[in-house]
This record gives structure tokens, C-alpha cells and sequence, in this order.
């Protein structure tokens, strides 16, 4: 435990002296900013730019600003958390800087668990600051609004967030390249995709989780739509980080 | 550009954030002059210019090792 505490205590150090922390914190924050306000400024700036399309911008609400949110963060703000850490593990392979600690005694899941605490402390520490702001924003910009299941999309979107760095750990463990486990991910992400469309699986595949946040404050899906995904990105994510470690032990460094 | 001043206050945070972020990497670009590509000039004009994804990619792709 001890072990964990240290080399974790060094990979937050890391994260802050590669920049991957400062990135994290100021790119969601402004997609925290960015996000009510681009919804609220939208129709101003679509009079000015294209008049005759200004229509269909008009009287944005709140419900907007979530689109925002949840369109900006789960595409640009997971792909960058994705980049960011993708080399976690491969740089480590090509300095050699592994062998010298599990030669001094750290133990191998150590390594893993701990890579992978440390990106999700930052991926949290950054979603949920994203959130606050939006809220913020969202509850300056459009008082009188209320939408439902706020806090739940939120914690939906965060546990894909989750999901996406097991999975990405398993790539930089199978892979020394860091855009091969992108590729990697990106390939698992297609296959939770497809299992969507097909009517016998749809609805138990995590995607939902970063799909449907928007139609759950809108009222067009219910929490327990939410419910089975959630539980299956949980379990998903404990398995991978498993296998992770069980690949790493069998792995030449 | 009404719009603009009218909403100055809840604009600031987001000119702020972006401007202390191309700071941060241009006095990086400055300080270290070792890259992966690129030299100085090209990168400071990048970080400063480039909108957000100038600094992201210059962290990212461009920083070179530290020695």
C-alpha cells in the first residue's frame, strides 16, 4: 500500500511537470465557459454572420447550453484526455525507466493501478470542474430554467470518462506504441457502437452513457435507461484494469 | 461587437483562461529552447496565435525532453 501511495504521489508530480495536468484543468474549464455561453450568443452571432439562418438559432435555453456541454466534452474533451495519456506507459518502455524501479522492489500492479489512479484523479478533478462551471453559467444565463437528472448525465458521462482510461490502460499495456492503444480503443469503441444498433444488444451498451446525457435532461429517456450501461461501464472497467494487470505481470519490459 | 461589452463580466474567465494559457507555453517555448520540431520563432507564433490548440499541440507534440 505503501508502495501504491508513492509511486502515485510521483505520477501526479509527472502529470504536473509534463503539463498533462495544466492542460486537463484549462481545456475544461473553457469548454466549462465556452459551452453556455456559446449556446446563449449563438443567435446574435448567427444574425450577424448569416441573417437569413438566425430563425433557427432563436431563443436558446438551457437545454441548449447542455448540448454544448455534452457535445464539446465527450468528443473533444475525452479524445484529449485519450491523447494525453495515451503515452502513460509507452514512454516509460522507451526510457527504460520501469526496469530500474521494479528492479528496486516496486511491484507491477503498483505500476498500473497507480498510472491509472492518477489519470482518473485529473479526469475528475477536471469533468467535475467543467460541471461546476457550466452549472454556473447555465443557472446565471437561464435563472428561471430547471431540467431534470442534471447530477446523473453528469455522473453517467464521468463513469464512460472512466471507462475510456481502463480501457486505454489495456491498450498502452498490450501495445508499446501509444497510438497503437489509441487505435486500440478506438477500435473497442466502435464495437460498443455496433452493439448498440443490433436490436438484441441495444441498450446495454456503454455508449449510451456518453450518447444519451442530452435526452435525459430533456425528458426523452428515464434513469433507468441509464441504469444497465452504468452497471456494465463498472464492471467493465474493474475486468479491464484486471486484465491490464494480468498482461502486465507476463510482460518483458 | 455590443454584444462584446454588454457581457464583458461573464466573458472575462474564458479570455482569461486562454490568454494565461498561451502565456504559460510561451514562456515555455521561450525558456527551452530544445523541440521535437520547429524552432523558437515558429512556436512562439503558434501558442500565441493559434487559439487553444496552439498550446495544446506545443505541450503535446512539440515540448521537447527536458535535460
Amino acid at each position: 500500500m505503501s508502495g501504491f501511495i508513492a509511486f502515485s504521489k510521483k505520477e501526479i508530480t509527472e502529470n504536473t511537470r509534463n503539463y498533462r495536468l495544466l492542460i486537463m484543468l484549462v481545456i475544461f474549464f473553457i469548454f466549462g465557459v465556452m459551452s453556455p455561453l456559446l449556446a446563449k450568443f449563438t443567435p446574435q452571432l448567427m444574425e450577424a454572420v448569416m441573417p437569413n439562418l438566425a430563425e433557427a438559432f432563436e431563443n436558446p435555453s438551457a437545454l441548449d447550453s447542455w448540448t454544448q456541454f455534452y457535445k464539446n466534452v465527450s468528443s473533444l474533451g475525452l479524445s484529449l484526455t485519450i491523447i494525453l495519456f495515451s503515452s502513460c506507459l509507452s514512454g516509460e518502455y522507451t526510457k527504460g525507466t520501469l526496469a530500474i524501479m521494479l528492479t528496486k522492489g516496486l511491484s507491477r500492479p503498483t505500476v498500473i493501478l497507480s498510472k491509472f489512479a492518477a489519470a482518473a484523479a485529473i479526469l475528475t478533478v477536471s469533468y467535475w470542474l467543467s460541471f461546476g462551471v457550466a452549472y454556473g453559467y447555465t443557472a446565471y444565463l437561464w435563472p428561471d430554467a430547471s431540467l431534470p437528472h442534471i447530477f446523473f448525465a453528469a455522473f453517467a458521462l464521468w463513469i464512460a470518462g472512466l471507462l475510456y482510461l481502463c480501457i486505454l490502460m489495456l491498450g498502452c499495456v498490450l501495445f508499446r506504441q501509444s497510438f497503437t492503444s489509441i487505435l486500440f480503443l478506438l477500435v473497442i469503441t466502435v464495437i460498443m457502437g455496433l452493439l448498440e444498433q443490433i436490436e438484441q444488444t441495444a441498450g446495454y451498451s456503454p455508449v449510451i452513457l456518453v450518447s444519451k446525457n442530452v435526452d435525459l435532461l430533456s425528458g426523452a429517456v428515464t434513469v433507468s435507461y441509464f441504469i444497465i450501461p452504468l452497471i456494465i461501464s463498472v464492471f467493465m472497467s474493474a475486468a479491464l484494469l484486471i486484465m491490464s494487470i494480468v498482461v502486465f505481470n507476463k510482460k518483458q519490459l | 461587437m455590443d454584444i462584446l461589452l454588454d457581457n464583458l463580466p461573464i466573458l472575462i474567465p474564458l479570455f482569461a483562461a486562454q490568454v494565461a494559457f498561451g502565456l504559460i507555453a510561451l514562456v515555455h517555448v521561450l525558456k527551452h529552447p530544445h523541440y521535437r520540431f520547429g524552432n523558437k520563432i515558429m512556436w512562439a507564433f503558434i501558442v500565441m496565435l493559434v487559439n487553444m490548440i496552439g498550446p495544446i499541440v506545443y505541450f503535446i507534440f512539440g515540448r521537447g525532453e527536458e535535460q
